[in-house]
């Protein structure tokens, strides 16, 4: 995924819009943070306000963008979490630490399916590349709304 | 369980719409729903509520922050056996 400067603020802000639009407060709105090199990596995170006493859901986007030229930017690394905490169940799309998640899962993507928050069946899930964070949303959302187990079980173990 | 999703057609009673309508609003990007299949789609209960709540959308910014270094994503990787038993 490649942007130019305006087209990635414009996606950032449009990631916190589109929580918003789904129930969820994003209270401190978009962080980004950058460093020397030129990397820059974004934070956007929606909380559900929960009944009191159940724990609060959270889906956290993050993205690390990193500079081409003439003022475009490279997603390079990302991870989307789902954290369901009424009831006890995490959801996560990830693409990090390509090279070694190359050499050690035999795929720079993966996924995290955790039918109870802390318990995985498997700590890494063959994952699908998401072409951007809005796709990100409608999954964790539709791990949300699932009435029934998350279905790990379909998934592919790659530890 | 707290119910997490609305139907259409629970949507349409809701606000006193034809479920033809409350489906065009869900095309068109205004009431955000989840596609479970071809022709069945749920709405979560938040996004309704958001959907018919007054409150403006709010005017959001980025906060910029200089670091040394940005973190890495994600849970270590914990490298492939042969570069621990190598390293």
């Amino acid at each position: 995924m490649i942007l130019s400067t305006q087209s990635l603020n414009q996606y950032i802000l449009g990631l916190a819009k589109a929580l918003d639009t789904r129930g969820f407060d994003v209270e401190s709105g978009p962080i980004a943070e950058f460093d020397p090199a030129g990397y820059v990596a974004y934070s956007v995170v929606g909380v559900l306000q929960e009944p009191p006493g159940s724990g609060r859901t959270e889906i956290s986007l993050d993205e690390i963008w990193h500079p081409l030229p003439e003022r475009r930017w490279e997603r390079r690394e990302y991870s989307y979490d789902l954290l369901d905490r009424p009831r006890h169940r995490r959801r996560a799309f990830h693409l990090h630490d390509r090279e070694l998640a190359e050499a050690a899962l035999r795929s720079i993507v993966h996924e995290h399916c955790e039918e109870v928050i802390g318990q995985p069946a498997c700590r890494h899930y063959l994952g699908r590349e998401l072409p951007d964070g809005y796709q990100a949303i409608d999954f964790l959302m539709a791990a949300w709304v699932e009435p029934g187990d998350l279905g790990s079980s379909s998934l592919v173990c790659l530890d | 369980m707290t119910k997490r999703f609305y139907t259409p057609q629970e949507v349409a009673q809701l606000l006193g719409v034809s479920p033809t309508t409350v489906m065009s609003r869900i095309h068109d990007g205004a009431l955000p729903a989840v596609r479970v299949s071809d022709r069945i789609y749920r709405i979560p209960v938040p996004a309704f509520e958001r959907f018919v709540s007054t409150r403006p959308a709010p005017e959001f910014q980025i906060t910029y922050r200089r670091v040394k270094r940005v973190k890495k994503l994600g849970e270590p990787i914990a490298a492939p056996a042969d570069d621990l038993i190598t390293a």
